[in-house]
């Protein structure tokens, strides 16, 4: 079937995301030029802020949203087989998004909006960030119902019939960012625009913050769901093999749905409104979140070992050199599985409730998020590119060499990147911060970390401009692409039955809504039954 | 590309993965002697909040 309808519409969304994140990229040599300190021209605490708020929305609500529901209608539409369901509202939907970013925009670039790209009052942006941020996730609904209509008209049509896994993972991720983006979105319309408009003097801090964790935490799997879906269904066919079991992705992707959104209070473990003993909860399950990833790793590199193998790979590690190192899927994959286990190192640290205290607010989370996101996520976002960019355009990537070189050095960038931040974390180096005028023998200490972090931020700069120069490059190629059809991998063993729990996403859809209310209920009621000394819990 | 008789090939295809054990294995053992260096070393040794 033709996919033209399906691929222009992920192509604009796509190029919106990289756009946002080239922007973010050079903003982050800035930043790591200015917090140095090494030269004093640059610094200014109120651009850094504002160029910290702005990469933050850039990288992490502007690039996701964009390349999820690009890659979304696109797995959509080839895996299904079958065209986007009511395409003048995937459009508005697109459209909504475009008109929240602008809006957002505003306010971040004239550093009205200086709030760290998160939404944790006491620290207040002008309307307009917190009004546009609504948008872009009200806009991202829209495709939330997109993939849910566009599977269930496809069962309909197909009954018995398995559901393809990319579209399974799709859906779970969709439906997973619909019910994750209600705290944040409650947060928003009840409390931050109310207040940032000046209607009511006041709001609950606590509530605000809980609502936000509400969000905070499963964001992450909505960024890594592509990533993970790509490494499941694109991975073993580019190596060269088979996915080594379908069920076992449907496994992750159905836990990636229920543990990822009930676990927010890890993020709260320093803020004294939540009791130990709902804390103590979200850290046992912020550990089960771990599984689904721990399924994946051995999923994935169990049908990388079937493809090493199959290319002559021997003995016990021999498979490993046999891979296809020149497919960008494959070298990204590897790489980025890479950057997931030293960044999921620090996540267990984090995620452990007493030894957080000795990390919380320090430059290691910082290391951390950037290996786990900017590292495992976006390795991955640039393999789908360098796959479905030829699909899409019909032209063939423009430089296969290119793109491997760009792979090499976000991996490089960013280890030179991260690693020196996890130690200043634990030397006692707080995030957050535009300049460190502290104990100048203690700063001393922390310069080799400084030049480092430079290095860096600038190997990554050249990296996503070589990214955008090669996708850019691709459109005008005169060599056609051989096939534009997304060859999806083949499981090891033929799925011929599959139970329907496996197969369908509604009942663990009311499993996640009443573990939510286990988890988050009490804690969210609280703030309406206790004296909150004369703030403001829900202002309308 | 390596050459592989059909028989070879449905070999690999019905192995267990074992070099992916041997790997997740190690991993697991680093992870959990990082963890444990990271509490022991780090965090215990800092001692109390003073």
């Amino acid at each position: 079937m033709d996919h033209t309808d399906s691929a222009r519409l992920s192509l604009i969304s796509m190029w919106v995301g990289f756009i946002a994140f080239l922007a973010a990229a050079i903003m982050g040599v800035y930043q790591v030029l200015e917090r140095s300190g090494l030269i004093p021209a640059i610094e200014s605490p109120a651009l850094y802020f504002a160029s910290v708020s702005t990469h933050g929305v850039l990288m992490g609500f502007v690039l996701t949203t964009f390349l999820v529901v690009g890659f979304g209608y696109y797995t959509a539409t080839t895996s299904l087989k079958q065209p986007v369901w009511n395409k003048p509202l995937a459009w508005f939907g697109f459209y909504i998004c475009i008109t929240g970013v602008l809006m957002a925009a505003v306010p971040l670039l004239t550093g009205q909006a200086s709030v760290l790209y998160t939404f944790y009052p006491p620290l207040k942006a002008h309307p307009a960030f917190y009004i546009g941020a609504t948008l872009l996730v009200a806009g991202s609904w829209v495709w939330c119902l997109e993939m849910v209509m566009m599977m269930t008209i496809w069962k309909r049509a197909h009954p018995g019939d398995t559901v393809p896994l990319a579209m399974y993972g799709t859906t779970a991720n969709a439906i997973m960012w619909f019910i994750t983006s209600l705290g944040v979105t409650l947060e928003a319309i009840f409390q931050l625009i109310p207040w940032s408009l000046g209607l009511i003097d006041t709001v609950d801090v606590g509530l605000a913050r809980t609502l936000f964790s509400w969000t905070l935490h499963a964001i992450v799997y909505f960024w890594l769901f592509p990533a993970y879906i790509a490494m499941y269904t694109l991975l073993p066919k580019a190596a060269g093999g088979k996915l080594f079991s379908d069920q076992m992705g449907r496994v992750a992707f159905i836990m990636l749905l229920v543990f990822s959104i009930p676990i927010g209070f890890h993020h709260l473990y320093m803020d004294p409104f939540q009791a130990a003993g709902w804390k103590f909860l979200h850290m046992i399950g912020t550990f089960m979140v771990a599984v689904p990833t721990l399924i994946t790793g051995f999923t994935i590199i169990a049908s990388l070992e079937v493809a090493g193998r199959l290319r002559g790979g021997k003995g016990l590690f021999g498979w490993i050199a046999a891979l296809p190192w020149s497919n960008p899927m494959v070298t990204a994959a590897g790489l980025g599985l890479l950057m997931l286990t030293l960044g999921g190192f620090g996540g267990m640290i984090n995620a452990s409730y007493s030894m957080n205290a000795m990390v919380h607010n320090t430059q290691w989370v910082t290391g951390h998020f950037h290996l786990i996101f900017a590292g495992t996520t976006v390795i991955m976002y640039f393999a789908i590119a360098y796959y479905l960019w030829p699909k899409m355009t019909g032209r063939r990537l423009y430089s296969n060499t290119l793109a491997l070189t760009q792979l090499w050095l976000w991996f490089i960038g960013m280890l030179v990147l991260t690693l020196p931040w996890h130690y200043l974390g634990i030397a006692g180096q707080p995030r957050r911060i535009s300049s460190t005028p502290y104990d100048p023998v203690l700063v001393q200490q922390w310069d080799a970390s400084e030049l480092a972090m430079i290095v860096g931020g600038l190997i990554l700069m050249i990296s996503a401009l070589m990214l955008v120069y090669v996708l850019a490059r691709t459109h005008g190629n005169s060599q056609q692409e051989a096939s534009l059809a997304v060859e999806y991998a083949e499981p090891l063993h033929p799925v011929l039955r599959i139970p329907p729990l496996l197969n369908g996403l509604a009942f663990w859809t009311v499993l996640v809504v009443v573990y939510m209310v286990a988890s988050y209920g009490y804690p969210i009621l609280q703030f309406f039954l206790m004296e909150t000394h004369g703030t403001v819990p829900w202002s309308i | 590309m390596s050459q592989l008789t059909p028989e070879e090939e449905d070999e690999i295809l019905k192995s267990a993965p074992r070099g992916t054990f041997a790997l997740l294995l190690l991993l697991a053992v680093l992870l959990l002697a990082g963890w444990a260096y990271m509490f022991f070393f780090m965090f215990i040794e800092n001692g109390p909040v003073s």
